[in-house]
């Protein structure tokens, strides 16, 4: 009893060791989002008949949902997770099976959702985190120095859930996971050579797969509209054409809140998810755009903070591997929507409209956080 | 591992950094070009097309008006079934199949484009087509351009076609889009930029699917004004009627060989000679403005443009260019005045033939008629148009070429003759006054069709009779005659009187212009006048005049007989030139029909109509004068 109360009371109390700056940015992003997705979506729901704050609201249960997850996340040892991490990753891969089972919903010619329990699950997020666990479990177990062996195995275990995501087909979030891997992989100490192996092993498989055809035409579009936009305004560069528009005319002011004119008449397609950030750039202009990028720095900082902090390497690797996530998420992502990357399905983390990343996103506030508090040996 | 670590914070700095950069472009360096995009996106600016002005004639009563008709396009894009469609459409609009298909096919429009297949239809109709919604079919209204006088003075007014790029590419057309319509011959055309509106625009706020969101601003259309034109519609009427009785009765005359006439053209013009206004001008063969409202198909535009049809478009009045003949006689007789090779009050013989002196080659020069005349004044060898008198200046002036040069030309050319008169009508013809640099020119430039690179004495006669290469337009003439009239002033014809706003103030007077004092006085006019005076009523021209109330409108006038070739067959343009009264002249006439016979047959019974009309009496019916000169 004495013990346990020195535990949770004491200089090195876990409570006592929570990261305020990591909660507030997180949450401070979120309503930035909440804001955002407003802006979004409120003319085309009230020209549909439709509640202005439906997805609002929507976005909103989630952001409390996430809260409390973060809560459950942030209280047991992450070092649980580790244990359980081959657990969580199988549960992660069968989940994204299913999705390729009649009991995956369809939208836009992606298979990408489950419905359970009446809810509507995007595994592909979910599996993103336990991809982190099980490949900084695996690597962290390793005490001899990871040699090529290694590296292959965690490249294999990588390759099964993302495999499955470029099933649905899902390029953007399939990248995110070789991302992960290789950042664990850098992290973890793999040598040089090896990561260049890999980088080699996916380059040729990257080719094979557009020889056999499993890249779709308008993955293949999207990528050459990126190229050249002029070529194709109406289709493939479209988008891209519209977000850059609808950004360079934010200003350095912006048009104010819900006052973009490019927002408001609905040129951005997918507003409210992928091209979230079009909003920032068109109402809050260029003013906007650096606070929340400040905002992410801050959190990224944070995380890569958390990483050199961790008493264990799982510790390093896990915080690491959801940094290394969202910076990815948030450099494709803003890069899309500026047009100096291609266009891909990646949500931005906390802003885009979808219960899934959000839920995601705060676990691996829960999971930062945990890896903070229990810094101490 | 830090380092590592280290190694990663670092790339993920430089991605934000990266991200930084391309939004200060997008943003703060770039930020203008994207808002005129994103305007670009949202604002659609349609325009407001604007009334084009009316078209008047000097009493105001309307020749030409924009109306709003109803009409119905089909826009085959979006027809699901077109056989089905225009059998529905063809029971509602009551025309017939093939006549619909024939529209829809109609190759001008773009595939595209809504192809109108109907206009001018009743509310009613509209109305059901709107509510029955027919994919493809669309109602709308248009202006269209209207003349209540149907083909009346259709050369006058011009009529209305597409501007053509090379029109887009003037500036002082900047203000138009593709697919306007501009005034195409006549005044439609020379007061375009006063006719037409400024269209309004409409500025819309369209959301990405297009669909009108908001009216963002409106600027109303301004409607052009309105011109008024000298022209009297009365006498136009008259001028037109007379000069196809003209041809009608022509085509019935019987010429030396045995042919009838073919007159296949003609045209008349009247002028106020105190102002060079004009108040009547017709061109025959004429045309329907109306034909080019709804698209020109390729048969009518072949017809429009043929020789066969004896080129309808072309306004004779202006464009056509023909030996004045003896209608010249009154400005060789001033410039022989003005030479000193003839005086008032002297008498000069009137022979049948005239031979050049000493040329031993044979060639005669004939009078038009076979008698001897014996001496007569100035104004008798006016009067009875006397070829040998004018043949004797014409050598007089071929003698004197070395001392005075082309004394000759210049005085005819002081008339306005070889110049154009600067009226305000497109593709005015300037007619000819010949001379020796011109004949050798010719001649360097096509020796085969002209073999003579000199200037010979019979170029210098057949010139004093109007003949010869000289090439005159019937409203050069009737400016020349106009400067008789008025004691040599030569005004720029206008059939312009003023430019008025809709409300009807008067935006510019359009005021006689004079463009030259010809070389007359009192004394010589005198003598010219009393030639012509005599021409009609005891000369060349009487028989034309027959009952004409001369002691009330007293008429000077001078017949004409162009000896001309065409299609290898000898024949007469027939010609007359008058003004009247002569103490207070107000109307110069001049009227002339191509293949018609003599002067007094055909053109003079003309000018006595529009004389008649004139002057308020009943226009005698038309007859055929006695042929004379």
């Amino acid at each position: 009893m004495e013990l346990s109360a020195r535990r949770w009371l004491g200089d090195v109390a876990p409570i006592r060791h929570l990261d305020p700056v990591l909660i507030l940015t997180s949450v401070g992003l979120t309503i930035y989002g909440l804001l955002m997705v407003y802006s979004a979506t409120h003319q085309s729901l009230a020209s549909l008949g439709e509640p202005r704050g439906f997805f609002l609201n929507k976005q909103l249960a989630f952001m409390m949902l996430g809260l409390i997850v973060l809560v459950i996340v942030a209280i047991f040892d992450y070092r649980l997770v580790k244990v359980y991490a081959p657990f969580i990753f199988a549960a992660a891969v069968l989940l994204l099976f299913l999705v390729l089972t009649p009991l995956g919903s369809e939208a836009a010619g992606a298979q990408r959702w489950i419905t359970l329990v009446g809810f509507q699950l995007q595994p592909s997020e979910i599996a993103k985190l336990a991809v982190i666990a099980m490949i900084a479990a695996y690597l962290s177990e390793i005490r001899t120095g990871i040699r090529l062996e290694h590296v292959w195995r965690a490249a294999g275990l990588t390759l099964i859930p993302m495999g499955l995501v470029i099933l649905q087909p899902d390029i953007g979030t399939s990248m995110v996971f070789a991302v992960i891997l290789l950042a664990l992989l850098v992290v973890g100490g793999a040598k040089g050579k090896h990561i260049g192996v890999l980088a080699l092993a996916a380059l040729f498989a990257v080719v094979i797969a557009f020889r056999l055809g499993i890249v779709q035409d308008y993955q293949i579009a999207r990528l050459t509209g990126f190229l050249d936009p002029a070529n194709d305004p109406l289709r493939a560069g479209y988008n891209k054409e519209q977000a850059e528009i609808a950004i360079g005319a934010g200003g350095v002011t912006g048009s104010g809140y819900l006052s973009g004119t490019q927002t408001n008449l609905d040129f951005v397609p997918e507003q409210h998810t992928d091209f979230i950030f079009t909003v920032v750039g068109e109402e809050f202009g260029f003013i906007g755009a650096i606070l929340l990028l400040s905002l992410y720095g801050l959190m990224v900082w944070r995380g890569f903070r958390v990483a050199m902090l961790s008493r264990d390497t799982f510790g390093t690797l896990l915080a690491l591997g959801i940094t290394a996530m969202w910076s990815f998420q948030i450099f494709i992502n803003i890069g899309m929507t500026v047009g100096i990357m291609p266009i891909t399905g990646i949500p931005l983390p906390f802003l885009s409209y979808g219960g899934s990343a959000l839920l995601t996103n705060f676990i691996a506030v829960g999971l930062l956080l945990n890896v903070h508090m229990r810094r101490f040996k | 591992m830090t380092t590592r670590v280290r190694v990663l914070v670092g790339v993920v700095a430089f991605l934000f950094a990266a991200i930084v950069t391309r939004l200060w472009f997008l943003q703060v360096l770039a930020s203008e070009r994207y808002e005129e995009r994103a305007r670009g996106n949202r604002v659609r600016l349609v325009p407001l097309p604007a009334p084009r002005g009316k078209i008047l004639d000097r009493s105001g009563q309307v020749l030409v008006e924009d109306v709003s008709i109803i009409q119905v396009t089909v826009n085959r894009r979006n027809v699901e079934n077109e056989e089905e469609l225009l059998l529905r459409l063809s029971g509602i609009l009551d025309v017939p199949v093939g006549e619909l298909t024939d529209r829809l096919e109609d190759p001008t429009y773009l595939p595209f484009q809504p192809v109108p297949i109907a206009e001018g239809i009743s509310i009613r109709v509209a109305t059901y087509l709107k509510e029955h919604r027919l994919p493809g079919v669309n109602v709308r209204v248009v202006g269209d351009r209207v003349n209540p006088h149907g083909a009346l003075a259709a050369h006058v007014l011009g009529y209305l076609g597409q501007i053509s790029q090379e029109e887009l590419d003037d500036p002082s057309f900047a203000a138009y889009r593709p697919g306007d319509e501009v005034g195409r011959g006549g005044v439609e055309q020379h007061y375009e930029h006063a006719l037409r509106g400024t269209p309004g625009l409409l500025n819309l706020q369209v959301d990405s699917k297009g669909e009108v969101v908001s009216v963002l601003g409106r600027r109303e259309s301004r409607a052009g004004n309105d011109l008024v034109l000298s022209v009297d519609l009365g006498l136009q009427q008259l001028a037109e009627e007379s000069m196809a009785d003209a041809i009608g009765a022509a085509r019935g005359i019987v010429d030396s060989e045995g042919r009838r006439l073919r007159a296949r053209g003609g045209s008349v013009v009247a002028l106020d000679p105190q102002t060079g206004h004009v108040l009547a001008m017709a061109s025959y063969p004429t045309f329907d403005p109306r034909i080019f409202s709804d698209g020109l198909s390729e048969d009518e535009w072949q017809q429009l443009t043929s020789k066969e049809a004896n080129f309808p478009l072309n306004n004779r009045v202006v464009q056509g260019q023909y030996p004045a003949a003896s209608t010249l006689k009154p400005f060789v007789t001033a410039a022989a005045f003005k030479a000193g090779l003839a005086a008032p009050g002297q008498y000069y013989e009137c022979p049948p033939e005239f031979e050049v002196p000493g040329d031993t080659s044979g060639t005669v020069f004939h009078n038009w008629k076979s008698t001897h005349s014996g001496h007569i004044s100035v104004a008798q060898a006016l009067e009875e148009s006397c070829d040998t008198v004018f043949y004797q200046w014409g050598y007089q002036f071929y003698r004197e070429r070395s001392i005075k040069g082309d004394l000759f030309q210049r005085q005819l050319r002081k008339w306005g003759f070889g110049d154009e008169t600067d009226v305000d009508l497109p593709s005015e013809a300037g007619g000819r006054v010949p001379d020796a640099a011109w004949k050798q020119a010719v001649h360097e430039a096509y020796p085969k069709l002209f073999p003579e690179p000199l200037w010979l004495p019979g170029d210098s006669i057949n010139m004093s009779i109007g003949q010869g290469d000289l090439l005159v337009t019937p409203l050069q003439l009737a400016v020349s005659y106009a400067a008789l009239a008025n004691g040599g002033t030569l005004y720029r014809p206008e059939l312009g009187l003023r430019v008025q706003q809709p409300d009807g103030t008067v935006v510019q007077a359009i005021v006689p212009r004079e463009t030259g004092k010809a070389p007359l006085n009192n004394r010589n006019r005198q003598v010219m006048v009393d030639g012509l005076r005599g021409a009609v009523t005891t000369g060349t021209a009487a028989t034309s005049f027959t009952g004409f109330p001369h002691s009330s409108f007293p008429v000077a006038g001078k017949t004409g007989t162009a000896e001309v070739v065409i299609d290898g067959i000898d024949t007469n343009h027939s010609w007359f030139a008058a003004f009247a009264p002569i103490e207070d002249p107000k109307i110069v006439v001049v009227a002339m029909v191509e293949e018609g016979g003599h002067g007094s047959e055909t053109a003079a019974p003309i000018a006595r109509r529009v004389l008649e009309g004139f002057f308020g009496l009943t226009p005698t019916e038309f007859r055929i004068g006695v042929a004379t000169d």
